[in-house]
């Protein structure tokens, strides 16, 4: 076997190499995946993460009516408010007051636990980790004529902060500019040591539901209860996961399978090649079961060898790579990669599928006599398929294209494996630059198309009406207001936002087609992945209410739009004061410069600052995409070096002879080039439209409920991914066809086709 | 047949196998004549098919000089063995080594990729005897017939000198003798054929005989009379 080896060896370092990668491939980005979930969950139960978070006018009397609600296991309340550092340049922070911290527990990543008798601030460790912030750092707030200066006391993570942005416009944390924080109740004056929301831990998960309506309707104060799960942090971070989920899949199984689909192949040719010597053990009395396992464990160790240094190559480094991007967004402690049930079952299919075919080649040779298998085996294919090459079309071509046709239509497994490997290479690369493609193009919709504007003027709660319209007249009277709403449908109650938008061309609206469209005056418009996943018609009329009101509105659907982050329902200014509303803007869009922050505004946000967060995003996206394209391309190299190996080794025949008769090395190299390089381009026509419909499904089917990205594969990405291909298959057979010269012409005269 | 067509002086082969150092050829001296039909006989090892292979530019000697045509090609590159083997010589291969592929015409035609010829390819295959088979692949024809398509191939471009390797090594005697017939054609219109067997009822109709053993000549006989091929007991 050892000798084999040797005497194999760059087909046995191409098998290792595509078992290797295919299985590295899936088991890392498999780890990744089941790690972000399982590491999640535990942090959750460890920190024991709310089940519920209620709303509305709380105090301690409320916490204590929660408390003794049935099924509440315990209740505690916090007041979040948004404060910008004074002693840092545009730094906000979420800043929570509490009492106690029982549930969503701190995970102290340094200095001390939560203590509500202690002064200082306990800070989000990636937002000290990002400004150089350590223990005994001091920061000083302004919040609501309240002065503090605090001194960091401890750097933590908090499991309802897995995930957490400033407000809609961002899809990612910016942690270097916005992070949250927690101080002691105590720190604020008697008449601040109120909540906005109380964090409620239920008994049992079967319970939620009647201890979310006993809470809105039982206790004073309350007025909406929203599962935590579909809270911000974890629904993103889930969000994350179940998207993943369908992606990932898609990506680790293609790795996988065209690496299987190379490596059973290869074997059954390797097999295949040594028939005059599974014959001659025959001869010699060697039992089928001993030739067949001289075989299957070449296979077995192969196999072996080459999955488990991927898998452990995917844990290790792969997993961990992707995780670490993913916990770049993403707050959890202790995370790490997990390898999963059915990374195991993977490997030993693929061990089984290895040493099988193994198996079943050389079955179907020793259950013959050892004569027969020592005769010379015939080409299978029947001359009347060539037939067709002999007419007149085909005299006139050359005759290395003659020669390549023929071969090709007599060696149809081989071409179908080269084409398959190549395409699933080229559907990989198509998909990697196009998922980027698709996000660049969201980023421009969003940050381009949809919002028209420099600044935006987050309108703090309580100012006056008086004030809101000093500011529009100073900025512009280009604003909006966004309401929480819950929309029944079929007795349920969703979670919603409403858009009134009175921007003007600062926040536009987009229609089915991805233009701008006017809004209608007569009901509400919805967007179309909404209708969607609700099931609403056009033409349809919705009940919703505001969150924290109990009278419900009935509005007509007039319209459908399209928005690749909100998924919401919008309206006019007009249809929204025709329902007998007030409204007062809770934004400003402004192109003038705005220097501190006036007064009545709680946040200014820069639309360049946005793009430069998101931009950091792609950044981080891309190295992700790029490790999967170079592994791609890795793959398809070696798909397209070993399939080259094996093309060249069973036409060395042919070539010694056409060499003998003196035919020149560059001559016989041509003629193997051009095959090869039709495989590609083959593979490359066949790869554009799956790569593309792949890129789409994973679009439409794999992101959440609350994107809609229309999937944008540009020509770049084609042309980039149909040269690599091309140049790959060029530049690998180039270099085979150095064996041209090497060949023996002397076997030709012995050898016995 | 006056000039020396093939010299060959002092001509060594050696190998290294397996650390050792093997003498194909050792100091081989040999001339052959234009247009002679030659037969190279001996045991397996004696150093025929290395004989062979240096007459057709496909190994060189490690010493001495092989000199075809007035050319010394021991001396040549690489390239101008290929050309050489291109346009002087013509290979008739124990198992006919034809393209499976090309039809029998096609493979026959193949020559003018690399030569310059007058001949049509279907005309050389009639010459054979393959005219009505021209159209069909190697795996629809005989052994014989496929055999005659080499023959048929390597007399296209009109070669100088013949190089066959067991020729009829795979072929019945019937078919045999058809080839042979062919090859003293070739030799009767003045082209050199060497053929290399083991068969040593061929040497009868040969009009030179060399018998080579452990790398050198222990014969080298002319046939003053040498038999047709209807006369010789297969």
């Amino acid at each position: 076997m050892l000798r084999d080896m040797r005497k194999n060896f760059s087909q046995f370092i191409t098998i290792f190499l595509m078992l290797f990668i295919g299985m590295m491939a899936y088991s890392g980005i498999k780890a990744y995946m089941t790690g972000m979930e399982v590491s999640a969950d535990k942090y959750y139960v460890d920190n024991n993460l709310q089940d519920l978070d209620a709303f509305g006018k709380l105090n301690d009397d409320t916490v204590a009516d929660i408390k003794k609600t049935e099924h509440v296991q315990n209740a505690e309340g916090k007041l979040t408010v948004l404060a910008e550092v004074k002693n840092l340049d545009s730094r906000d922070l979420q800043l929570n007051f509490i009492k106690s911290n029982d549930i969503s527990k701190f995970h102290v990543v340094d200095g001390e636990a939560f203590d509500n008798n202690k002064s200082g601030i306990w800070l989000d460790e990636y937002f000290a980790r990002n400004n150089d912030l350590k223990v005994g750092d001091t920061l000083k707030f302004d919040t609501n004529g309240v002065k503090l200066e605090e001194e960091i006391v401890g750097l933590i993570y908090t499991p309802d902060h897995v995930g957490y942005v400033k407000d809609d416009t961002e899809i990612f944390p910016t942690h270097d500019k916005y992070g949250y924080a927690y101080i002691s109740q105590h720190e604020l004056p008697e008449a601040m040591r109120f909540y906005s929301s109380v964090m409620v831990d239920v008994e049992n998960e079967d319970d939620l539901g009647a201890v979310k309506t006993a809470l809105t309707d039982n206790v004073d104060g309350v007025v909406s209860a929203v599962y935590t799960k579909d809270q911000y942090s974890a629904a993103s971070y889930q969000g994350e996961i179940d998207e993943g989920k369908t992606y990932v899949g898609i990506f680790s199984s293609l790795f996988i399978a065209i690496a299987l689909l190379c490596v059973v192949t290869t074997m059954a040719r390797i097999v295949r090649k040594d028939r005059m010597q599974i014959g001659a053990m025959k001869a010699l009395g060697f039992t089928d079961g001993r030739i067949a396992w001289h075989y299957i464990s070449y296979a077995l160790l192969l196999a072996i060898l080459g999955t488990s240094v991927g898998l452990l190559l995917g844990y290790f480094w792969f997993g961990n790579f992707f995780l670490d991007m993913q916990m770049t967004y993403f707050e959890v402690a202790d995370y790490h990669t997990v390898t999963s049930w059915d990374v195991w079952l993977v490997m030993t299919l693929v061990i089984v599928a290895t040493c099988l075919t193994c198996y079943l080649v050389v079955r179907s040779y020793v259950r013959q006599p050892a004569a027969e298998i020592l005769r010379v085996e015939r080409p299978k294919v029947k001359s009347r398929n060539l037939r067709f090459t002999t007419s007149k079309i085909f005299n006139k071509m050359s005759f290395s294209t003659r020669w390549n046709i023929r071969d090709i239509i007599r060696n149809k497994a081989r071409t179908i494996t080269g084409v398959v490997g190549v395409v699933g290479c080229m559907l990989l690369l198509v998909c990697g630059f196009g998922i980027k493609d698709t996000m660049n193009n969201y980023l421009e919709t969003e940050l381009s198309v949809i919002n028209n504007y420099k600044y935006r003027l987050n309108i703090a709660e309580d100012t006056s009406s008086k004030r809101i319209n000093e500011l529009m007249d100073e900025y512009s009277h280009n604003s909006s207001k966004t309401l929480a709403v819950e929309v029944k449908k079929d007795g349920e109650l969703k979670l919603n936002s409403i858009l009134i938008n009175d921007s003007g061309d600062a926040v536009r609206t987009l229609d089915k087609d991805w233009k701008p469209m006017n809004i209608p005056e007569d009901g509400v418009i919805i967007t179309q992945k909404l209708a969607e996943n609700e099931g609403l018609k056009l033409g349809e009329e919705i009940e919703w209410h505001v969150m924290g009101e109990k009278e419900y509105c009935r509005t007509k659907i007039v319209g459908m739009n399209r928005d690749p982050q909100n998924q919401n329902i919008t309206m006019t200014r007009k249809f929204y004061e025709s329902l007998g509303r007030e409204y007062l803007p809770d934004s400003i869009y402004t192109d003038d410069e705005v220097g501190d922050l006036p007064e009545g505004v709680a946040s200014i946000q820069n639309i360049d600052a946005i793009r430069d967060g998101m931009n950091m995003m792609l950044d981080t996206m891309m190295s992700m995409v790029v490790l999967l394209v170079v592994f791609a391309a890795l793959l398809g190299a070696i798909i397209v070096y070993n399939m080259g190996v094996l093309s060249f080794t069973e036409k060395d025949y042919q070539f010694s002879t056409l060499k003998v008769l003196g035919f020149s090395d560059r001559k016989i190299g041509r003629v193997f080039i051009q095959q090869n390089l039709w495989v590609a381009i083959v593979a490359i026509i066949i790869g554009l439209p799956v790569g593309y419909a792949v890129t789409d499904f994973i679009f439409k089917e794999a992101i959440e409920d609350s994107y809609d990205f229309g999937v944008f594969v540009t020509l770049s990405t084609c042309l980039i991914s149909s040269l690599g291909t091309f140049l790959v298959s060029f530049v690998v057979s180039s270099w085979l066809t150095r064996r041209v010269a090497k060949i023996d012409m002397v076997k030709s005269l012995k050898a016995n086709e | 047949m006056s000039t020396n067509f093939v010299e060959l002086k002092q001509v060594s082969r050696e190998y290294l196998i397996g650390g050792q150092e093997y003498k194909a050829l050792n100091k081989v001296n040999l001339t052959i004549k234009r247009g002679e039909l030659v037969v190279i006989l001996g045991p397996s090892g004696a150093g025929k098919s290395t004989l062979l292979n240096i007459l057709g530019g496909m190994d060189s000697p490690t010493s001495g000089s092989v000199e075809v045509d007035g050319h010394e090609i021991s001396k040549y590159t690489a390239k101008q063995l290929t050309k050489y083997r291109a346009e002087k010589v013509g290979f008739i291969f124990q198992f006919y080594n034809i393209m499976p592929t090309l039809t029998a015409e096609e493979n026959v035609k193949i020559v003018e990729d690399v030569s310059t010829t007058d001949k049509d390819a279907l005309e050389v295959l009639k010459s054979v005897g393959l005219g009505r088979h021209a159209k069909k692949f190697p795996n629809e024809l005989s052994g014989g017939e496929q055999q005659r398509v080499s023959i048929a191939r390597a007399i296209m471009k009109d070669p100088a000198l013949l190089l066959c390797d067991e020729p009829t090594g795979a072929l019945d005697s019937k078919t045999g003798v058809e080839v042979l017939k062919l090859l003293r054609k070739q030799a009767d219109e003045n082209t050199t054929v060497v053929i290399v067997t083991h068969n040593a009822q061929i040497a009868e109709i040969a009009d030179h005989v060399i018998y080579l053993k452990n790398g050198e000549i222990e014969r080298d006989t002319i046939n003053k009379k040498p038999k047709t091929i209807d006369e010789v007991s297969w």
